[in-house]
């Protein structure tokens, strides 16, 4: 599911909706911390919580 | 008596007049001068409001009044409580800036009423947002069995205070592990009540659905103490839960009659290592268990967690982020600015997935009491060090850390982080959790391997009196 752009631009366009300005020194790093943060919501998968939870990887 | 003993041996040579609290704080705040240089764990030290709370107890002694249980014992609190008259820094400089505290917070509170002196805060990661207590503005906080290793956190320097012998007892916050993973990096008791057990009004809060409030200590009976102190309902904490106070003291010397106790298996045997696992098993053997079940899905239970913490986290700090970002910890902002980024989409789903989780959890615990898990994949990394190894895969220390944690955190479980017994090692907790409001079940099944000579804090004897 893609959700966010992690192209510098992309990631700009982002923070801005936000109001945050990014400082350009950081945006690696946020970058690969983004990537992780995606990577975990991949793992998640997706449940279905009613009526009776139901796992599906 | 005159040093920094157990809070129960302090307390009671106070009641019975053999020392005075002035004397303990007195003590107290030499050790302090003397020892915190190199391990960097007090934040503030407050020797004129601990000498004048102090004396205002020994008043109450030679009144003949009752100067409560924790009468004249030591304690230090995390810098992200409210503390009357002190800015409450959160580890920030952001923080800092804005006016002193103009009242304690609950928890704080409630340990002063019960007689307890405070004599300082503790360093701690920048905004309770790490596991290393190294921090970019206060330095980092060294672990006392070796300053060359990290002490953990976020609430590494209560954790240190407790360990090194400096106080009796200190508070800590936990959000995914962080009164308990120094607490097992230290080698000392830390007690992550269930979710809304213990108020957390008049502190800085880091995730609003996953922040816990409780105590560390150096035994099992000044951490029940505390934490009965401590629990109870307060109409100033919107998450406070409104039930009875269930003391947990007079339960300790049933021991672990009539639980029901089991290892927990599948990610929590695969995420610790030859240590946490060696300490596991004597924990096991020590309890006589060898049942083993499995919770399903808790590394997407980490997953989830970390979700959560980096959405709320981002929420909550973004007007920071947008007014004074430079004046972060810039691993801090690096942090906070990706959650802050982070679509709603996947929050929502860590919420959804986290319910499904509960219900997994509840199921569990309807046939188990206590389990156990080690506290944390490792002892404690090198100051500096980037990774750790878990599971054959390299992970940050900052995420790999909290990996055993994460899962109850999640669901609001009450977890108590005990130190293993390992002479000439660095020390390693285990972890007992149980299902909400069963802390006395926690307790008391620390008080049967204490009372079996498996549990020791590492450095504490070697400065008490």
């Amino acid at each position: 599911m893609p959700t966010i752009s992690l192209e510098p631009e992309g990631l700009a366009a982002a923070a801005a909706m936000v109001g945050l300005h990014l400082d350009p020194a950081d945006v690696p790093a946020i970058t690969r911390h983004l990537e992780m943060l995606l990577r975990h919501a991949e793992a998640l998968g997706e449940t279905d919580d009613e009526p009776a939870p139901v796992f599906r990887a | 008596m005159t040093g920094t003993g157990s809070a129960h041996a302090i307390a009671a040579a106070v009641r019975r007049g053999e020392t005075t609290a002035t004397a303990v704080v007195d003590t107290t705040l030499a050790r302090i001068r003397a020892a915190d240089g190199e391990l960097n764990c007090l934040e503030a030290v407050l020797e004129d409001r601990a000498l004048a709370d102090a004396e205002a107890v020994d008043r109450t002694v030679a009144d003949g009044a009752d100067p409560g249980p924790l009468a004249g014992v030591p304690f230090a609190v995390k810098s992200l409580f409210h503390v009357a008259g002190v800015p409450t820094t959160a580890g920030s400089l952001i923080e800092r800036d804005r006016p002193a505290s103009r009242a304690d917070a609950t928890a704080v509170g409630r340990l002063r009423e019960a007689g307890a002196v405070l004599v300082g805060t503790t360093t701690m990661d920048e905004y309770a947002h790490g596991f290393t207590t190294e921090n970019n503005h206060y330095g980092t906080t060294r672990n006392p069995c070796d300053p060359r290793r990290i002490a953990g956190g976020s609430s590494g320097g209560s954790a240190v205070a407790v360990a090194s012998g400096l106080v009796p007892l200190a508070l800590g916050s936990d959000t995914n592990g962080s009164i308990r993973v120094p607490s097992s990096l230290c080698g000392v008791f830390g007690l992550k009540p269930t979710f809304g057990r213990v108020s957390r009004a008049g502190s800085v809060l880091f995730v609003t659905s996953l922040d816990h409030v409780g105590p560390m200590a150096a035994n099992v009976a000044d951490l029940t103490t505390a934490y009965d102190v401590l629990q109870g309902h307060d109409p100033a904490d919107p998450v406070s839960l409104d039930v009875t106070p269930q003391p947990c003291e007079p339960m300790l010397a049933t021991g672990i009659d009539g639980l029901r106790i089991a290892i927990a298996d599948g990610h929590f045997l695969r995420v610790a290592d030859a240590d946490g696992t060696a300490a596991l098993e004597l924990v096991a053997d020590a309890l006589g268990v060898q049942r083993r079940v499995t919770v399903a899905e808790s590394a997407r239970a980490c997953a989830a967690a970390h979700l959560i913490t980096a959405a709320e986290g981002g929420q909550r700090h973004a007007t920071a982020l947008r007014q004074r970002a430079q004046d972060f910890d810039p691993k801090v902002r690096v942090g906070l600015s990706a959650g802050a980024l982070l679509p709603a989409v996947h929050y929502l789903a860590a919420q959804r997935f986290r319910r499904w989780y509960r219900a997994e959890v509840r199921r569990v615990l309807r046939d188990v009491d206590v389990l156990l898990t080690a506290t944390t994949p490792c002892a404690a990394p090198a100051v500096g060090q980037a990774t750790i190894t878990v599971d054959g895969q390299e992970e940050l220390v900052g995420m790999g850390l909290g990996l055993l944690t994460q899962p109850w955190s999640l669901v609001g479980l009450p977890a108590l982080s005990v130190p293993v017994q390992r002479p000439g090692q660095l020390p390693i907790g285990v972890q007992l959790v149980a299902a909400p409001h069963s802390e006395a079940a926690l307790l008391r099944t620390a008080w049967a391997l204490e009372d079996a000579g498996v549990l020791t804090v590492a450095t504490a004897t070697a400065t008490a009196p």
